[in-house]
């Protein structure tokens, strides 16, 4: 499996310009990962919806068939619920489900 | 005059004419101020100052004095003889002699980049965390509240500069972040023109806490609807203040022509309960 550790790029992901920043990092890696991808928020302070929006949300967006290869680690109750929010917002037929503390796997909903 | 000078208040603050053109802001009337309602008068005597209008700002309530002298308002004006308070809020007496142990903070920040931005919240949520333990439910809630509000005048204002102020009442702590840029009217319009153009001001910014609105897809527009959502899910309050109307005032004109409107950019003032 392949981790991408937003910590190595920055532990406050406040804003969408950061986000947009990291993105590139992350669509290639899911690109190059060939199988299942982990985005861990371990070691991040902070991290805002707006964050996940142009990151994790877009990713999904724009890479559907990543859907069933994506987890996420690390990310605590308030983002995840945000990014839920954005997910649907989106329209983007993607549900996140826990599958543990801080950890949660997407599923596609058609 | 406003007894409170508060969200709902703002918009009656009105900045009187007086001989010589200079202007008298009159509170004598007021005995409470809210973060909006300090947000709101800061930037209306930085507008008047920066119109080259001298000001005054008259103060009824000791308690206002105080509120105003610990939260160090003067600062930003430090040096400026053309703006008077009476009494002098940057009297040590008063600034230091009734200090309560409630958390009061203002500053002028910067707001040019990402860094800004999360410099902010990380400062504000110190602040609160360490001087008012117990009242953040969340920091993480917390931590993006402020970083969406500051975000907000980074992104959409069109200047680089915000006033934060925060203050804690009993089991809460309000925050405002307040700038004098395009307002929210502006700001929408490059992308819904045709649909609020006749959309009154207070429409306007209801519109705005509506998911994606803001932004194009994928850019951006959920900022205040992540304000909106917490604020419903913990019966606490928001109040967005930008447009005409709204802590609107008067300015008198140099030349003695009538007297014409300024208005101010965005105020977002968000109550959290603990």
């Amino acid at each position: 499996m392949t981790v991408v550790n937003v910590s190595a790029f920055s532990t406050i992901c406040a804003t969408r310009d950061k986000g947009r920043a990291f993105y590139a990092s992350l669509l290639e890696h899911a690109r190059a990962a060939g199988g299942d991808i982990a985005v861990s928020f371990r070691g991040v302070e902070f991290v805002t919806p707006s964050f996940l929006h142009e990151t994790v949300a877009k990713l999904l967006a724009e890479e559907p068939s990543i859907v069933h290869s994506l987890t996420i680690d690390g990310l605590r109750e308030f983002p995840a619920q945000e990014l839920a929010k954005i997910i649907h917002s989106e329209d983007l037929d993607v549900e996140i489900r826990q599958t543990g503390p801080e950890s949660y796997r997407m599923v596609a909903l058609v | 005059m406003p007894r409170q000078l508060d969200a709902y208040a703002v918009g009656s603050l009105v900045a009187l004419p007086l001989p010589a053109s200079d202007l008298c802001i009159d509170l004598t009337q007021t005995t409470f101020v809210t973060p909006a309602g300090m947000t709101v008068l800061f930037w209306i005597i930085r507008q008047l100052r920066e119109a080259g209008c001298r000001v005054h700002v008259e103060i009824g309530s000791k308690d206002v004095a105080n509120y105003l002298c610990r939260m160090n308002f003067h600062l930003p004006f430090s040096g400026d003889v053309d703006l008077t308070f009476n009494p002098d809020i940057s009297a040590a007496k008063i600034h230091k002699a009734d200090a309560s142990s409630s958390l009061m903070e203002f500053r002028l920040i910067a707001v040019n980049d990402s860094g800004d931005v999360e410099s902010a919240a990380l400062h504000l949520l110190e602040i609160v965390a360490s001087q008012a333990p117990g009242l953040i439910r969340d920091r993480d809630e917390f931590f993006t509240s402020i970083a969406e509000m500051v975000s907000n005048v980074e992104r959409h204002s069109g200047v680089k500069e915000a006033s934060i102020v925060a203050q804690t009442v009993k089991d809460r702590v309000r925050v405002a972040v307040g700038d004098n840029g395009c307002g929210i009217r502006r700001s929408l319009a490059v992308l819904r023109a045709n649909q609020i153009q006749h959309m009154p001001d207070h429409a306007v910014n209801l519109l705005a806490t509506e998911p994606g609105v803001t932004g194009s897809p994928f850019g951006g527009g959920y900022g205040l609807t992540t304000l909106r959502d917490l604020v419903a899910a913990r019966g606490q309050a928001l109040h967005i203040i930008s447009g005409q109307g709204r802590a609107t005032i008067l300015k008198s004109s140099s030349d003695g022509s009538p007297l014409q409107f300024m208005t101010l950019g965005t105020v977002v003032e968000l109550s959290l309960q603990r």
